[in-house]
């Protein structure tokens, strides 16, 4: 811009009229801008929330995929085992009723038992020899069967007490299960006979 | 200097650095009487923004954006359907008629030089004051007025001429000896 006097001069009357105050004032200006601002909320750290959360669901995970129990608070393996060894003692006994209760009443059995009758088919080809009582059932009721030639042991639980049972490694033995109504049914013998369990049925 | 991430006492010196051209483009944009609250109100502002401040942006340019804008909506709510000032074109004769002043009503009044500022587009003042009191580059005034530096040097130019042609018609007092 070109400085003739009359600029010089007028620059100099603005300068006179619009003169700023001190820095210091500033300064002044800063601390109470920041001495009237509302302090800010901390921020809530949020992971509390997330381990509360992932514990919940560990929990009910937990909860969900606790393993069931026997009736007698045996594991899978645990029940499997005894059974495997209750059917070893009964083709020990040769699978008569020397291993079993006489005069075995299914449904009955059952009812006083389960709160549930059983019965399997007149018809159906499956032989209820007994209820093996030799040994230790973990709380089934382990009925000693024949069909076709074939022995079994078909092993009746609650369906809510059912463990998942599965049989020990080089037990040679097979393993079938259906559920009835309240009731599991799991068939313990050289094959895994769904024959058999299908012959059984809640009146 | 960034203003994010400052301490207190960071954004206190920085503030006061830029304070006194802060004061001097309010004074120009809402008159000498109200810069100093226009200032306060920046400071204020610019506090609870400084998150938003941005690492190794020109500081002194955000602080004039946050008191130009506060200064419009001050001018806006005293005076919401005029024509603000700094809306006319710099290319445009000034329309000095189009000027009721209403908004640059806090200027002093007493004063022959700041009466004349009156008449004047915001844009045009500031270009002005910041350059000759101010002592800035019409670049700077550029990036603090967000206009392009040519422009900030015109809107100074066109400033002085009618400031000195309002001053040299205006009546002189006779002085009698």
């Amino acid at each position: 811009m070109t400085e003739e006097p009359r600029d010089l001069h007028l620059d100099e009357r603005l300068r006179a009229a619009f003169a700023p105050p001190r820095e210091a004032a500033f300064r002044d200006v800063a601390a109470r801008a920041i001495g009237a601002a509302r302090p800010r909320p901390e921020p809530r750290p949020f992971w509390p929330w997330l381990l509360a959360i992932a514990a919940a669901l560990l929990v009910v995970a937990m909860l969900l995929e606790r393993p069931r129990r026997g009736p007698q608070g045996h594991d899978g393996a645990a029940l499997g085992q005894l059974w495997a060894t209750a059917y070893a003692d009964a083709q020990q006994h040769g699978f008569t009723h020397n291993c079993c209760e006489p005069g075995f009443d299914l449904p009955s059995r059952c009812r006083e038992r389960f709160a549930t009758a059983l019965e399997v088919a007149a018809s159906s080809g499956v032989d209820v020899i007994g209820c093996y009582c030799s040994g230790p059932d973990g709380g089934a009721m382990i009925l000693l069967t024949e069909r076709a030639g074939t022995t079994s042991c078909i092993c009746v639980l609650p369906r809510a007490q059912d463990p998942g049972v599965v049989l020990p490694a080089g037990s040679g033995l097979q393993l079938a299960r259906r559920e009835v109504g309240p009731l599991v049914l799991y068939s313990l013998g050289p094959t895994a006979d769904e024959v058999a369990l299908r012959q059984f049925a809640v009146p | 200097m960034s203003l994010t991430g400052l301490s207190a006492d960071e954004f206190t010196a920085a503030f006061a650095r830029h304070g006194r051209t802060l004061w001097v483009l309010a004074a120009a944009w809402v008159g000498r009487e109200n810069a100093m609250d226009l200032v306060q109100e920046t400071a204020a502002l610019a506090w609870q923004r400084r998150d938003r401040f941005a690492p190794g942006s020109d500081a002194r340019a955000w602080l004039s954006q946050i008191a130009r804008h506060l200064g419009a909506n001050e001018r806006r709510r005293k005076r919401p359907l005029s024509v603000a000032p700094d809306e006319l074109q710099p290319s445009a004769p000034l329309p000095a008629a189009h000027f009721d002043g209403s908004d640059l009503a806090s200027l002093d009044c007493g004063d022959e030089i700041t009466a004349a500022l009156r008449e004047l587009p915001a844009t045009q003042r500031a270009s002005l004051l910041l350059h000759v009191v101010s002592g800035h580059t019409f670049a700077e005034i550029g990036a603090m007025l967000e206009i392009p530096e040519n422009t900030a040097a015109s809107h100074a130019r066109r400033a002085r001429l009618a400031l000195a042609e309002t001053l040299s018609s205006a009546p002189t007092d006779v002085r009698t000896p």
